[in-house]
């Protein structure tokens, strides 16, 4: 072996251990795949942790690509944190067995499905593509009922604790704070919607099930044709007359959707469009859970009321 | 007569009284197998509430490992690594006032476990819950060629076929093993195209095992379903035959813990490809490196940057020809991340060389020359809408290449239509010129995907 190569192969390897060895942070690594489990986390790890989302919340968690530099940022994670009933099934598999971590694979003390405590709704019946993108287990979109951003409140105090044992009073000081604030507004949150009871809306897709279901608003028609499929023109009419019956004049969608099938049926039926987020972070200014729920909630009473 | 006819009648009317006992009892015995079967259920229930109480009388007496009433285990096969949060030191005793108090404000925050019932059928010693996930691609493909129409073998000829039927067998081995199969239906013939197992070593460090596409450059180790167009570049075709370098063998995986994705693969492999290696004795492997390494250049936009490395024998004259294949990509993606269902844009290139020693002349000792190949393709796709695809490709191969070999180049231009991310119909029109006589192509395929398939790699 010659000089040259062998001092080549010292550089590689002493940059390797350099790169390997950059000073653990004392904070446990936490990376989340919504950002509402990332402000959750926030909440509850406080200065313990330090969080890393990988979606934000103006994407579609459905649809993402399982790009390998996520795989890079959950090599190091402590704490995968991931909202489950298949609502990452195209992507998260992918990266978990991509980030070589032990950690956080499926039998990992860092691997965490916020899920197993929330009560799912609409469970499929029965199981077919012919359906479209039907979620097995209930619908995901689970943290849009604020009282299941408690329960995974709960669940990550639970979890924290466990990898962290002796900042347990600090977290559970976390959860008790949080606890309180979110109870004060749920009552604020459900007088304020009290105008929205037995409302139908007509929305994209299921997103708003939990959180229509709390506030009692009812679904009119969805703009998709299935789960997944785009809506066809014969389908919009359809959606118009469910409209024209119910007398709905309110269409909701997540801003991550295309516009223009929404607008042609609020055209149709002389209804209000309301862009909404689903997620912290869906727009700029919604920085935390609490404050996704009053976004949400100001834009019914400025546009509905 | 008179009396055969009430003798007659007589009988009937007993038939049609026993008919009428029959019934009533069958509708006795119907009723009495719903009673039972309500009873059942309700035994199951109670089994249900048993197992319940049983867990939280457990968790009471233990006072430990959880602190909420929330089950963490659940998510813990029971005998997993060490490394469980059961385990952990300092496990937390709850205290009353700690995390279910302050959720118990809550209404409606005690949720009931689920105790499913299909746990409990052990008779037949096999659980169907353990199967791996199944997939089948079909590709079916109707051809029109202005050339070879008189050649029945032709690769390329006009006429339908079924391009290839492909299953798919994805599953965890055990707290260890991950394992992957596919077989394949083409022409005819059965094959395993591929069969491995995947194993994660210590944090960075994989290993494989088995027989699969290998990790050379951006296209061999697709499968045909995942191709972008429908089919494959000239340059991989002629460096590695239509079978693409397929090897049986072993390997390691490193992800490089710099501050961006870099992984290297080191795999050793039997060396079997016909067209690079197939060395003359059983110890000539083929040893193969890959570097990949991607960087996010912004939230929508990612550059990868691959090398491969592959160094082999051959069988070529006498023993002991070495043969390698050498080549590197770039690939730019763009995927809006707030309408990533609505468009995408992907570039990618690719050239890759090879070089095979040919031995000597046997009668004179004079060295055959070298047999070189070399060639590469550009591509771009553009998703223009959520279901509609534009894509075009220019494919060269020949800077380089064996005697009696043509040069070669060819413009792809498809139309895909994918109604949902289960099934697409592509078109492709292909001009081909190969120096003897320009040939034009349309491709018409049906490609779908139907069970649990596992998600593509970006």
């Amino acid at each position: 072996m010659t000089s040259a190569l062998r001092s080549c192969i010292w550089a590689v390897l002493s940059a390797l251990l350099f790169f390997s060895a950059t000073p653990a942070s004392a904070a446990l690594r936490v990376v989340t795949t919504t950002e509402d489990l990332a402000a959750l986390a926030r909440e509850i790890g406080g200065d313990e942790v330090k969080v890393d989302t990988l979606t934000r919340g103006y994407q579609d968690a459905h649809f993402i690509a399982a790009k390998p530099s996520y795989m890079f940022r959950m090599n190091r994670a402590d704490l995968l944190i991931y909202q489950g009933m298949e609502l990452e099934v195209g992507w998260l598999p992918l990266l978990i067995q991509g980030s070589r971590n032990p950690d956080i694979m499926i039998d990992g003390p860092g691997h965490l499905n916020a899920s197993i405590v929330v009560e799912p709704i609409e469970v499929p019946q029965a199981l077919d593509r012919a359906m479209g993108d039907v979620h097995p287990f209930g619908n995901p979109h689970y943290l849009l009922e604020p009282v299941n951003g408690v329960r995974v409140a709960g669940l990550i105090a639970e979890r924290l604790t466990l990898l962290v044992p002796d900042k347990k009073d600090y977290f559970l000081k976390n959860l008790k704070s949080f606890a309180e604030r979110i109870k004060v507004k749920i009552a604020e949150w459900k007088r304020r919607m009290e105008f929205a009871k037995g409302l139908k809306v007509t929305a994209y897709h299921r997103t708003w099930s939990y959180f229509f279901k709390f506030f009692d608003i009812d679904y009119s028609a969805l703009i998709e044709v299935v789960p997944g499929i785009p809506p066809t023109p014969r389908h919009l009419a359809h959606v118009v007359d469910a409209m024209h019956i119910d007398n709905a004049k309110l269409v909701v969608q997540a801003n991550y959707y295309e516009s223009r099938s929404a607008k042609f049926v609020a055209e149709k039926t002389g209804s209000k469009i309301l862009t909404l987020p689903v997620a912290v972070g869906g727009f700029k200014e919604i920085k935390t859970y609490i404050g996704l729920f009053e976004y949400i909630i100001s834009v019914f009473e400025r546009e509905v009321k | 007569m008179k009396a055969l006819t009430a003798g007659c009648a007589l009988v009937l009317a007993l038939f049609a009284n026993a008919a009428d006992l029959h019934a009533d009892e069958a509708s006795q015995m119907k009723d009495r197998i719903k009673f039972l079967e309500e009873k059942l259920k309700n035994t199951h229930k109670l089994e249900d509430e048993i197992d319940i109480l049983k867990h939280r009388l457990n968790k009471i007496e233990s006072n430990s490992g959880s602190a909420s009433g929330i089950s963490v285990d659940k998510q813990f096969p029971a005998n997993n690594r060490s490394k469980t949060p059961q385990n952990f030191p300092g496990a937390p005793n709850s205290e009353t006032g700690s995390i279910q108090s302050v959720l118990n404000q809550f209404p409606a925050y005690n949720r009931t476990p689920v105790s499913p019932s299909f746990q409990r059928s052990t008779a037949s010693g096999f659980s169907r819950l353990y199967n791996p996930a199944l997939s089948v691609n079909g590709m079916y493909l109707g051809t029109y060629s202005s050339e070879n129409n008189s050649n029945r073998t032709a690769e390329t000829r006009t006429g339908f076929k079924v391009q290839e039927i492909e299953i798919q067998a994805t599953a965890s081995v055990d707290n260890y093993l991950r394992s992957n199969l596919v077989a394949t239906f083409e022409d005819g013939a059965f094959e395993i195209e591929e069969s491995y197992v995947d194993a994660v070593i210590t944090r960075n460090f994989s290993i494989r095992a088995g027989k699969w596409f290998s990790n050379f450059g951006k296209h061999n180790f697709l499968h045909q379903h995942q191709f972008p167009f429908i089919d494959a570049p000239l340059v991989n075709a002629n460096i590695f035959g239509e079978e693409a370098l397929n090897e049986v063998g072993v390997g390691v995986n490193y992800l490089v813990p710099v501050p961006w994705y870099s992984e290297l693969i080191f795999d050793v492999l039997e060396g079997d490809n016909t067209v690079l290696f197939n060395g003359s004795s059983n110890n000539q492997f083929a040893y193969l490196f890959h570097a990949k390494n991607l960087w996010d250049l912004n939230e929508d936009t990612t550059l990868e940057v691959d090398g491969s490395y592959v160094y082999g024998k051959n069988g070529a004259g006498t023993s002991n020809n070495a043969s390698y294949a050498v080549g590197g990509s770039v690939t730019l993606k763009w995927i809006p991340a707030q309408l990533a269902r609505y468009q995408q844009i992907e570039w990618q290139t690719e050239y890759i060389q090879s070089e095979r020693e040919a031995g000597v002349v046997v009668a004179s000792g004079a060295p055959n020359p070298d047999q070189q190949r070399s060639g590469m393709y550009t591509y771009l796709k553009y998703q223009f809408a959520q279901n509609w695809w534009a894509q075009g490709r220019y494919d060269y191969y020949g800077f380089e290449r064996v005697l009696g070999e043509n040069r070669q180049y060819r413009f792809s231009g498809l139309l895909g239509y994918v109604p949902s991310e289960f099934s697409a119909i592509r078109l492709q029109y292909n001009y081909l010129d190969q120096k003897v006589s320009d040939e034009h192509q349309v491709l018409l395929q049906l490609n779908y995907t139907m069970g649990s398939h596992p998600a593509h790699n970006y």
